[in-house]
């Protein structure tokens, strides 16, 4: 099953674009969309929302991760995937602000989100997450 | 003092209570059917409320939430029929404080009665709650406000809670509640996505890992367990848990104490534990799926949502709470709804619950645009093709029988016509069961096979009178 993925990379890095790279065949047909800044993405939450069930956000900044914070009204019915920069206490703390579904670290490799996308590519747990209503 | 509620139709039994009551030196008053116990509640604070299962205009059972309104709600007790443990369960489940079986036994009353007022004497010693941060929940029906109580309740305990519900009817959003309204809302709300979860990822995801665990481990890292420490640990959709973590949980559990993958230390966590699902976890454990000590575990407190066919009362704050914060969103006009929008909004059942009415919602204001009313038409196609078809199907259930032919069967499937063939049966069966038995439930209990709860359940969805 395809999924329909919002992919936001702020700070574009070779590994980010190995993970967009391998997203896009279980996203085709103009089912991924990707945004390198938040201006960007905060404007496209603004819009129907469609069939995008899932958000990757690939290592944001603490800033980021407060930004996206305060935008978690916006990311209701949203199932979201980070991959942080790091784990530390502060990072950590926001990150949970936004109840990811699943959390990794830039530095662990893709292995594991991809291993998490494809686990929601077979089961249709793409569909909107049915509970952050 | 206490004032007592007594709603039962036959006045052996209502006299009886009374005079028991009396001899315990409360106050009581009879209501002989459910329009009367509604009418007496709207008037009248009771402490406890005695109500029949079967009662002339329906079961006790279904008015319980009604029944349990006001800032201190009465306790109910369940008078249920003799050996009839479906009652008695149904009673539990419904939020009753205790049940009594017929013939009343006085000690048994007594024993009752003297433990609900134990129980609201203890309930009135708490000082009143803050207001509950809890503005996402929108509806004031009493199915909701019933669940924001136990909401209330359980943010101001430290017991495991266990929220239970179908796709889309915010148990999320109840646990993220709890937590904001707990004494650990300043610490982490870690959420476990049990669904998204492989099963080879749930362990180090849980516990975390050590330096060279496996392949790829470079740097130690916490799991989630450890993130949750001080605040809330949210094990959501729990019933997709692997058994062998559901092992390994249970003890982190009862210890708060666990081994990172490939550690040799135990680390500690001090979280408090919400857990989701909209499984049948005590048939899971039947079926060997789910641990049974895992299961008495989380659900120390259960709180279990309603879905929205069954709190259609919250239906019109819904609707206007989200058409207005899509208008603003899409920075569009704010609408009108036109009468038949309402009608299709209350005649279709959700089986998405709040989620499904959220995304329709969305859909007609982003169809509808600059338009000013809101009509069926800006709603999903799928919603407006399922009313059509049961509309349809429901007219066709209530035509006489008839010898149809191909030609009459044509313009359906063979499902949906088999459907409601089966519909308009088991109608016609309970309504002759019904005037066989002159009302008398265990008797059709008895001839039809059913037990009283499907019974009952069978009778309300049909329209068959008791008697």
């Amino acid at each position: 099953m395809a999924l329909d993925v919002l992919f936001l990379m702020t700070r574009p890095s070779d590994e980010g674009w190995a993970l967009l790279g391998a997203i896009g065949p279980l996203a085709p047909d103009g089912r991924l969309e990707v945004f390198s800044s938040l201006a960007g993405f905060e404007a496209r939450l603004r819009g129907p929302k469609g069939n995008r069930s899932l958000v990757v956000v690939w290592d944001p900044t603490v800033g980021d991760l407060a930004a996206l914070a305060g935008l978690n009204d916006r990311l209701a019915g949203l199932r979201i995937l980070l991959v942080l920069p790091d784990d530390g206490a502060e990072t950590v703390a926001l990150a949970h602000k936004l109840r990811p579904a699943y959390i990794s670290y830039a530095g662990d490799g893709i292995a594991e989100i991809m291993a998490v996308l494809g686990r929601l590519s077979v089961s249709g747990g793409d569909s909107p997450k049915p509970d952050r209503t | 003092m206490a004032s007592i509620l007594i709603v039962d139709d036959d006045p052996l039994v209502s006299g009886a209570l009374s005079r028991v009551m009396d001899k315990m030196g409360q106050t009581s008053s009879v209501a002989a059917s459910l329009a009367a116990a509604l009418e007496a509640v709207r008037h009248e604070a009771f402490d406890i409320i005695f109500c029949d299962v079967r009662l002339p205009d329906g079961s006790g059972l279904d008015i319980l939430p009604e029944l349990r309104t006001g800032p201190l709600p009465p306790e109910v007790i369940i008078i249920t029929g003799f050996g009839d443990p479906d009652g008695a369960e149904l009673a539990i489940k419904k939020g009753a404080w205790d049940y009594v079986e017929k013939p009343l036994a006085v000690k048994d009353v007594m024993l009752a009665v003297e433990r609900a007022l134990q129980y609201r004497d203890r309930k009135r010693a708490v000082p009143a709650p803050v207001a509950l941060k809890a503005e996402d929940i929108i509806g004031k029906g009493p199915k909701l406000r019933a669940c924001l109580d136990a909401l209330a309740q359980a943010a101001s305990s430290e017991a495991n809670v266990l929220i239970s519900g179908e796709t889309g009817t915010g148990k999320e959003l109840f646990a993220w509640a709890i937590h904001r309204n707990s004494a650990r809302a300043e610490r982490n709300f870690v959420v476990v996505d049990c669904a998204a979860l492989p099963e080879t990822l749930v362990e180090s995801t849980l516990f975390g890992h050590v330096r060279g665990a496996f392949t790829g481990a470079d740097k130690p890292r916490d799991g989630l367990v450890r993130q949750a420490d001080g605040g809330t640990l949210f094990l959501d959709e729990i019933g997709e848990l692997p058994l062998a973590i559901q092992k390994a949980f249970l003890r982190v559990l009862q210890e708060r104490r666990f081994r990172p993958v490939g550690g040799g230390q135990e680390v500690s966590s001090d979280f408090r534990l919400v857990a989701a699902t909209n499984r049948n976890l005590e048939d899971m454990v039947r079926a060997g799926d789910f641990r049974e000590d895992l299961l008495f575990r989380i659900r120390t407190f259960v709180l279990a949502l309603p879905p929205l066919r069954e709190t259609k009362e919250d239906l019109k704050d819904l609707v206007v709470h989200y058409v207005v914060k899509f208008c603003d969103q899409y920075g569009v006009p704010m609408k009108s709804f036109s009468p038949d929008f309402e009608q299709v909004l209350t005649a279709y059942d959700w089986p998405g619950n709040v989620r499904e009415l959220i995304q329709a919602l969305e859909k007609a204001i982003v169809t509808a645009k600059d338009e000013p009313v809101l009509f069926p038409k800006h709603l999903p196609e799928h919603i407006r093709v399922r009313l059509a078809r049961e509309a349809v199907l429901k007219k066709k259930a209530t035509e006489p029988a008839r010898t149809d032919g191909p030609a009459a069967t044509a313009a359906t499937s063979l499902k949906d016509w088999r459907d409601a063939g089966l519909a308009r049966l088991e109608g016609e069966y309970l309504a002759g069961l019904m005037r066989t038995t002159a009302g008398d439930i265990p008797e059709a209990c008895r001839i039809s096979g059913l037990s009283r709860s499907r019974l009952y359940t069978l009778l309300k969805k049909y329209g068959v009178p008791l008697s």
